[in-house]
């Protein structure tokens, strides 16, 4: 009979999920949930393209500008790109994605310009390298300098 | 054909109820087990959608008799089932014929046979292993539920299910539904028999190549056979007399107060194996239906 004591005693207790996705759940500091990235602090190297394993991120490049793009309906939300990045630009949020019915609905395009590597000389000297750090396109439409030590495409042609 | 024919087999308790009702009963099995286990359960709509995805996606091709075949089993269940709610007494003095109890017991086992001939058109080794064991199982609980409707049969000396329905104070009567209600998990392939749709071991067995609209005519079929079943049990079990809504009512109040309990019992059960189920059946079950019919007939003759 524990098994009928058991069947009373859930029916009594009453449920214990939620129902989504009208509730809002708490999550710990540690959810992995959308990734946010810092176009303050991004520098362009795609190396967060280049470690995701679902193709959620992707980098193009076009001179200067580079578009990131994140697609969340692909993200395994894995965190190999949090781990990667160097400049700590990406983060995840801690809370739930919001639902979503196509799949680019969540998808955010971020147009930058890449910046200037900082060197340490450079940055000793106070010179204005870091003065160049851009915001989005959008914000800011003035064409970057090309990159210290990378030839253009147009120079090597 | 009369119009109180009609009547069954369109409206009430025929397709324009039952298929409804198949949804409301599967939703009722599918809330009863999630509040059994403290989830919150599907919204009542949930059967409909599921029916609708399967409608709209698209399957992989098959080609010639076994595409045909694949397709024709569930349509045959679909159709059995929509004939044998049709021959239900619901209402005092419904259209029926003299024997009618045998033709609704075939009826009854059409989407049994169904799934059995689909897991070995299939050609998947886990459907055909599904198909055995719905095999094996559906010979070992028909004997009782042949042997508890010939209970009845004797106990109200007819065959006619009109007559059968008419409750008695036999205690032949009400051990033969109490019978018919042992034999419902295994037809309806739930807990604890449910050794021959078992997701976690053969992949649901025979319909484990199934997709797309096929399956959501196997998921009609099944919820079907919840409304024939329970409805058939429902029929044994209202007194005569009354209006017919009360009869209506009462129809649809004892079915579903049957698919709670039998969700109940799911839940709170786990999977016997094949030889347990069949030992189950082949023993106890039997033995108890035995000696009713033998009470039912020694009690006729002594009458």
């Amino acid at each position: 009979m524990n098994i009928l004591r058991l069947i009373f005693d859930n029916l009594r207790r009453g449920t214990v999920s939620y129902p989504m996705p009208h509730t809002h759940l708490c999550t710990s500091n540690q959810y992995r949930g959308l990734i946010i990235n810092d176009p303050e602090r991004c520098v362009g190297c795609s190396q967060c393209a280049y470690v995701c394993p679902s193709a959620a991120i992707e980098v193009t490049r076009s001179g200067d500008n580079y578009t990131w793009t994140y697609n969340p309906s692909k993200c395994a939300f894995c965190g190999r790109c949090i781990d990667r990045c160097k400049p700590r630009t990406l983060t995840m949020k801690s809370q739930l994605p919001p639902l979503y019915s196509t799949q680019d609905e969540l998808k955010q395009v971020l147009n930058m310009v890449r910046k200037r590597p900082v060197r340490p000389a450079a940055a000793a000297a106070g010179t204005a390298a870091t003065a160049n750090v851009t915001a989005p396109i959008a914000e800011n439409a003035k064409p970057a300098e090309p990159m210290a030590g990378i030839p253009r495409k147009e120079d090597l042609a | 054909m009369n119009t109180s024919l009609w009547i069954h087999l369109f409206l009430f308790p025929g397709l324009l109820f039952a298929v409804p009702a198949s949804w409301f009963y599967v939703w009722g099995e599918h809330k009863a087990t999630a509040r059994i286990q403290r989830r919150i359960g599907p919204p009542l709509l949930q059967p409909v959608y599921d029916l609708v995805k399967l409608f709209g996606k698209r399957t992989p091709a098959r080609h010639g008799i076994e595409a045909n075949l694949l397709r024709l089993w569930p349509a045959l269940s679909v159709l059995s089932m929509v004939g044998a709610i049709a021959m239900l007494p619901v209402f005092p003095g419904g259209p029926g014929f003299a024997g009618d109890a045998v033709i609704l017991v075939a009826l009854l086992e059409i989407p049994s046979i169904c799934f059995i001939l689909a897991g070995f058109t299939s050609g998947s080794v886990f459907a055909q292993i599904g198909a055995i064991r719905e095999a094996i199982l559906s010979v070992a609980c028909n004997v009782v539920f042949l042997l508890s409707i010939v209970t009845i049969a004797v106990t109200g000396r007819t065959f006619h299910l009109s007559d059968l329905a008419n409750v008695t104070s036999n205690p032949g009567h009400w051990i033969g539904v109490f019978g018919i209600l042992l034999c419902i998990p295994a037809k309806l392939r739930l807990n604890p028999f449910s050794t021959s749709s078992a997701e976690q071991e053969i992949y649901s067995g025979a319909l484990t190549e199934y997709a797309g609209a096929a399956l959501a005519m196997w998921k009609l079929a099944h919820g079907l056979e919840w409304v024939a079943l329970t409805g058939f049990v429902a029929t044994m079990v209202v007194p005569a007399g009354g209006a017919w809504w009360v009869h209506a009512i009462l129809f649809v109040a004892i079915s579903f107060a049957e698919v709670l309990l039998l969700s109940a019992v799911a839940a709170a059960t786990g999977r016997l194996t094949l030889e347990r189920s069949i030992r189950f059946y082949w023993r106890w079950a039997a033995i108890l239906a035995v000696l009713s019919i033998s009470a039912s007939v020694y009690a006729r003759f002594r009458s």
